[in-house]
């Protein structure tokens, strides 16, 4: 896999690895290593490989408390330059939603921009697309309900073409970056907020700790990193963060001070 | 099959057996050392509640873990809410939020069958009381992994479904009402 561009997956969880690749095996028939071989030339197969390898988001407004912080407390305090929420990799676009969601109930700057991030291609197509999974209709309408306390949730989704979308004033301000972001970041210091929810489970603990390097150091000074409820945060990495709340896992990386003496004008 | 010498034990269940995992963790001996690690079907959406109620009887500690966490001794670990829990290789927990399995996340044919893998013949494996065919597919694993597994006595369940549907893949070593497996977990050395 590693010969190829962009399917680098070396550091990710072994039994991970094995599960996702047994059950794509399984579906595609696959029982020699040879039979895998021959297929990996196929950049059709690739991205199919990429997509399974990207675990779907199990629902929108997964753990509705922590979108309600969100709204309420820690979106309207990020820092006045941030015009960026990365979501670094966002497999089926729930994140993504939910978040464009709340920003538009919450009347917040329609100025901020949604860059979701994927490996895949196809998953970059069906987030523009604002495509939603319809078996999670219903976990998404209790949680949206969870969340607001009333059923306002279809009227923020729209059926094209016999399928379920996030409503287009809604999916406006999501973009989609192609590519892993290990590889590729976006270019910008304007990011304000990083939701990586549930991602570094599938990452053995040196990768996580990169990725998470990675993620602190793209983010803007004062704003925010949001991680799974189960995510491990290794030690020394925490210790660079500001804890703002243990239970739904919401860092901030602190705002760094001018050094009074003014060394950086040398 | 007759083994003492157990690393893990890996307990799966879902309707009727709060009670019973309550009742044996309050049973145990305190100095009990081999860990733990529980598999019960719960409320997805429901975040708080479970550790809390289990802990209240409990002579030994329990935990959500987070994943990564290397498994101890003298410690229970259940699944959270809404991730699935595998048993790794190095003794770690790996979490996970892919696909529900028999409609369940936590699924315990995924905790029983990963540990199976990673642990063999040093595993101790026990099904419950419930309702649907979950845990059945993981139990025959530990079994073919040449793991001990007790399946508890479908007349003591609340509703033998799971235990049922075990039996039907393979024959355990054991089938014991919860008493019973109480006492057998007392019996352990260490």
């Amino acid at each position: 896999m590693l010969a190829y561009p962009g399917m680098d997956y070396t550091e990710y969880s072994l039994s991970f690895m094995k599960r996702r690749l047994t059950g794509l095996a399984t579906r595609q028939r696959i029982r020699r290593k040879e039979q895998f071989l021959a297929r990996l030339q196929d950049e059709e197969f690739r991205e199919l490989l990429r997509t399974e390898l990207c675990v779907d988001n199990t629902e929108m407004f997964r753990d509705p408390a922590l979108w309600r912080l969100l709204r309420d407390k820690f979106l309207p305090a990020l820092p006045q330059d941030a015009a960026c929420l990365w979501l670094p990799h966002e497999t089926s676009g729930e994140d993504s939603y939910s978040l464009a969601l709340i920003l538009h109930e919450a009347e917040l700057p329609c100025s901020f921009q949604i860059l979701a991030q994927s490996p895949s291609q196809q998953r970059c197509n069906n987030i523009e697309a604002g495509l939603i999974n319809q078996q999670h209709h219903e976990q998404n309408l209790s949680n949206y309900k969870r969340l607001e306390d009333r059923d306002a949730y279809e009227r923020y989704i729209v059926e094209e073409a016999g399928k379920s979308h996030i409503a287009p004033n809604l999916r406006q301000n999501i973009n989609c970056l192609q590519g892993h972001f290990l590889s590729r970041q976006p270019k910008r210091r304007d990011i304000g907020l990083i939701l990586f929810r549930n991602v570094g489970l599938y990452f053995n603990p040196k990768l996580n700790h990169h990725a998470l390097r990675l993620l602190i150091d793209a983010l803007m000074p004062g704003g925010y990193l949001v991680l799974g409820l189960k995510d491990h945060m290794p030690a020394d990495l925490e210790k660079e963060l500001l804890v703002c709340d243990s239970a739904e896992r919401i860092y901030q990386k602190p705002i760094l001070k001018e050094p009074s003496y003014g060394m950086h004008r040398f | 099959m007759e083994c003492t010498d157990f690393k893990l034990i890996v307990v799966g269940g879902s309707a009727g057996s709060f009670s019973v995992v309550s009742h044996i963790l309050a049973g145990l001996r305190p100095d009990f050392k081999l860990p733990i690690v529980l598999s019960l079907h719960r409320l997805k959406h429901v975040r708080s509640g479970l550790v809390e109620g289990l802990s209240l009887k409990s002579k030994l500690r329990v935990i959500e873990p987070n994943d990564k966490e290397k498994l101890q001794q003298n410690t229970v670990y259940l699944a959270p809410a809404n991730y699935h829990l595998f048993v790794e290789l190095d003794g770690t927990v790996a979490l996970s939020t892919e696909e529900s399995h028999n409609h369940s996340r936590p699924s315990i044919d995924h905790t029983l069958g990963s540990a199976a893998y990673a642990y063999r013949d040093k595993l101790l494996g026990i099904l419950l009381t419930g309702a649907n065919r979950d845990g059945a597919a993981g139990m025959k694993e530990i079994a073919d992994n040449k793991g001990f597994t007790i399946v508890q006595d479908p007349l003591s369940c609340d509703i033998d479904t799971m235990p049922k549907e075990a039996l039907k893949l393979f024959r355990p070593d054991r089938l014991m009402n919860p008493e019973d497996i109480l006492h057998f977990l007392n019996a352990l050395p260490g």
